[in-house]
């Protein structure tokens, strides 16, 4: 980490150097058209795949630099990725819950809609 | 945010609770961590949601994305994208002392968030104008705008307070100005710099849409693929899926649309399906039957500042398009295949979620625009030293945070394939 000799500051601010700064932003400028370009790929199941991974490279940029992350204290890195691993969390149990209903979900007669797959529920 | 001037007798800004200047910002530092996690875990509700619907149902997100304006979406990401690197350099230059940097960073940031927000105003008012409304009100149609720039009256109405606010701050900088209080005007001709910054958002976002019309419309008068489309009347539609086979006026009114589109395609759509399916709006559909929508198509001016609007739900020209490809409701409804009805109601559902998280998102940002604006005041004042700059890092963060945000809602919302 840089400090700015031309400018006092308490020792407790890590000013980031403006040239990283200005760097990260065309980084994240790059990564943007890129995430534009690659939704023409014809690339399948992998299209949320690669767009979720350019958008967490971005927010990693964003969190360590922008946000200061990459010189804090330990403590704020583990607060934010705890809430990262809650999110998580959320979703991937939310789903599992899905899942495992799914058919019971699809198959439910709604009065005045057909099922929405054909799967039918076997008698009891 | 936290820390507020009574413990002057220590040592300036300091907090009368702290033993010195940087136990002070780590606290502060830890606490607005904290308020970040909440909010990412305020936003992951929203997510699940999304997450949820786009996995029992992906091609309904498929083609409702097609709703949203790639281009749009891309310039509000880069905006957000430059206010995220000017806030930082504010952080900075209140780290080293910079009054002046701080100060115009600070408010670029500031006019970085209201172009943002006069695109999205661009965004939600061309949908409006469609009939895009959440589930349960949504009811897409292609507005007859007639010839020449048409700007919606939810455009007018969503700037009605911006331009007030524009106004008034104007107005006190002129005030200010002219009693020597060059702080103080110098505050509030920031702040109408901001607002200027909506205008200039919905401004670009408006000429831009109008240059996709006037685009659109010149390539389908090319190929001509409209044969069917009964061109009575020009129209100026956004999204360039003019195949649909029904005609503008049938469109309008719902009974005699319904009755049309079955004549057409042959499907059972009869007036008993739908009514069951109208079962679950709070709208009654009565009103609708007896309405005679104008040709602007926003519902005869019913239309209320809470945006409900008429809840049939239409079949669309979209979906025609969409169906026609890959329609499986042609079959009477008794069949497992997913009816037109059944269609549509999900792609109301996918701009339920769309207007949760965007209108959040956009709360958010109006909150980064008070709190920005705070800093601005004490920038102003003098308030932030090298060894007391907080504030700014804090609302630094949030600033962070809700671009964070928008770098994932970008492709999840407006990059589906």
């Amino acid at each position: 980490m840089a400090h700015n000799e031309h400018g006092d500051h308490a020792h407790f601010a890590h000013p980031a150097p403006m040239k990283l700064l200005v760097g990260i932003f065309l980084a994240l400028v790059s990564l943007t058209i890129l995430t534009v370009v690659a939704n023409d790929w014809p690339l399948g199941k992998l299209d949320l795949v690669v767009a979720m991974t350019i958008a967490t490279v971005k927010a990693s940029l964003v969190a360590l630099f922008f946000m200061h992350m990459f010189w804090d204290k330990g403590f704020n890195i583990v607060a934010f990725l705890s809430s990262v691993l809650f999110l998580v969390l959320f979703i991937s149990m939310t789903l599992m819950d899905r899942n495992s209903y799914r058919e019971d979900v699809e198959s439910f007669p709604v009065s005045g809609r057909p099922p929405t797959t054909d799967y039918v529920a076997p008698p009891e | 945010m936290a820390h507020d001037d009574h413990g002057k007798e220590h040592a300036p800004f300091i907090a009368h609770h702290f033993d010195d200047e940087q136990q002070q910002f780590d606290a502060g530092k830890l606490g607005i961590w904290v308020f970040l996690v909440t909010e990412v875990l305020f936003f992951s509700g929203l997510f699940c949601a999304y997450v949820l619907y786009r996995y029992s149902q992906p091609e309904i997100f498929v083609e409702a994305s097609e709703f949203l304006d790639k281009v749009l979406g891309g310039i509000n990401t880069i905006v957000l994208l430059f206010s995220s690197l000017t806030m930082a350099v504010a952080v900075r230059a209140a780290q080293l002392n910079q009054r002046k940097v701080l100060i115009y960073n600070l408010m670029i940031t500031m006019v970085c968030a209201a172009i943002f927000l006069g695109v999205k105003a661009v965004e939600y008012s061309h949908k409006w104008d469609e009939g895009i409304l959440t589930r349960g009100y949504y009811n897409f149609h292609h507005p007859d705008h007639g010839e020449g720039l048409h700007i919606s009256k939810y455009l007018y109405m969503l700037s009605v307070i911006p331009a007030i606010l524009l106004v008034v701050f104007t107005a006190g900088g002129v005030v200010f100005k002219v009693t020597n209080e060059a702080k103080k005007s110098l505050f509030f001709f920031g702040l109408a710099l901001m607002m200027g910054g909506y205008f200039l958002g919905a401004v670009g976002g408006k000429i831009y849409m109008e240059a996709k019309t006037k685009a659109t419309a010149a390539a389908h008068e090319g190929d001509g693929h409209d044969e069917s489309h009964d061109h009575s009347h020009d129209e100026k539609d956004g999204h360039g899926d003019d195949k649909g086979h029904a005609s503008l006026e049938s469109r309008w009114t719902p009974v005699v649309y319904r009755q049309e589109k079955t004549k057409q395609d042959g499907s059972k759509q009869d007036g008993s399906k739908q009514d069951k399916t109208k079962q679950d709006d709070s709208k009654s559909a009565d009103d609708n039957k007896s309405k005679q929508p104008e040709s602007a198509g926003k519902g005869s001016g019913e239309k209320s500042d809470d945006k409900k609007d008429e809840s049939k739900k239409d079949d669309t020209k979209k979906d025609d398009a969409k169906a026609d490809a890959g329609k499986e409701s042609g079959a009477p409804g008794d069949t497992a295949s997913v009816t037109e009805e059944e269609r549509q109601r999900r792609v109301g559902i996918f701009f339920s979620i769309y207007y949760c998280m965007t209108g959040l998102h956009a709360i958010h940002v109006i909150a980064g625009m008070i709190a920005l604006s705070w800093l601005l005041w004490r920038a102003i004042h003098g308030h932030f030293r090298p060894d007391y700059f907080g504030p700014v890092d804090y609302v630094g963060l949030y600033w962070h945070l809700v671009d964070l945000i928008w770098i994932y809602l970008f492709p999840l919302l407006y990059l589906i394939n």
